[in-house]
C-alpha cells in the first residue's frame, strides 16, 4: 500500500505544478479567472 | 520515454496540440476556451518494468462543457505515445472530489470507442487505500508488447495484494 500511496502523492505533486502554470496561461489568454480545475 | 512527434499528433487531433513546459506533457485550448494538459509521468512505485502514468488536467472558469473533440485529442496524444513507446500506461483516477468512479467510466467509454482499441489490452480494477478511499486504476499495454502477459499478471497481482486486508 505504501507504493500505491507514493504513486498517488507523486501524481498530486505533478498536478499541483501543472495547475499553477496552466492557471497563469489560461488567465493570460482568456482574461478570465481560472477558478475551476478538473483532474481526470 | 522516447520523444513524441507533435506534427504526428496534430495530424490526428481536432485541436492544435503544443508541447508544455513540463517534460513529456502537451497542452491545448478547446473552442470553449478550456485549457488542457495531457502528459506522461514516469512510474517508480507500482510497476517493476517501465511504466508511465497518464495525467489529464483542465483549467476553466466554470465546469467545462462536454466536448467530443477533447476525447479525440487525448486519444491522438496517447496513440503517439504508444507508437513511439511500446511500454505500459497507467491511469489512476483522481479521488479529490469523490467522483473517481465517474472518471473511470468516462475513460473506459473514451477507450471503448477508440478505433484502434483492438491493438491494446486494458484492465481496470479498484483498490481501497489506507484512507478507505476507493481508487480506480487502469493499465493499457500494446498487444504486441513481448512482455504483455507478465505485465498484466504483475498489475493484477499488485492490485490483489493491495486489496488484501493486513
Amino acid at each position: 500500500m505504501t507504493r500505491f500511496m507514493a504513486a498517488k502523492e507523486k501524481k498530486r505533486q505533478c498536478v499541483e505544478r501543472l495547475e499553477e502554470k496552466m492557471k497563469h496561461t489560461y488567465e493570460k489568454r482568456t482574461g478570465k479567472p481560472a477558478n475551476y480545475t478538473f483532474v481526470l | 520515454m522516447k520523444r513524441l512527434d507533435i506534427k504526428l499528433i496534430n495530424a490526428q487531433s481536432p485541436y492544435k496540440v503544443e508541447a508544455a513546459d513540463e517534460e513529456n506533457f502537451f497542452e491545448f485550448f478547446t473552442e470553449h476556451d478550456v485549457h488542457y494538459s495531457v502528459g506522461f509521468m514516469p512510474d517508480d512505485s507500482l510497476m517493476q518494468s517501465e511504466a508511465y502514468h497518464l495525467i489529464i488536467v483542465n483549467v476553466d472558469n466554470r465546469p467545462s462543457p462536454s466536448d467530443r473533440k477533447v476525447k479525440d485529442t487525448v486519444l491522438a496524444i496517447v496513440a503517439e505515445f504508444f507508437d513511439k513507446n511500446n511500454t505500459t500506461l497507467l491511469y489512476i483516477c483522481d479521488t479529490g472530489d469523490g467522483k473517481q468512479r465517474l472518471r473511470s467510466r468516462l475513460f473506459e467509454r473514451w477507450f471503448s470507442v477508440y478505433d484502434k482499441k483492438a491493438l491494446y489490452t486494458s484492465v481496470t480494477s479498484s483498490v481501497v487505500d489506507e484512507e478507505g478511499i476507493t481508487n480506480y486504476a487502469t493499465i493499457i499495454v500494446r498487444n504486441d508488447n513481448p512482455r504483455l502477459v507478465e505485465i498484466i499478471a504483475e498489475f493484477t497481482s499488485t492490485i490483489s495484494l493491495l486489496n488484501q486486508k493486513p
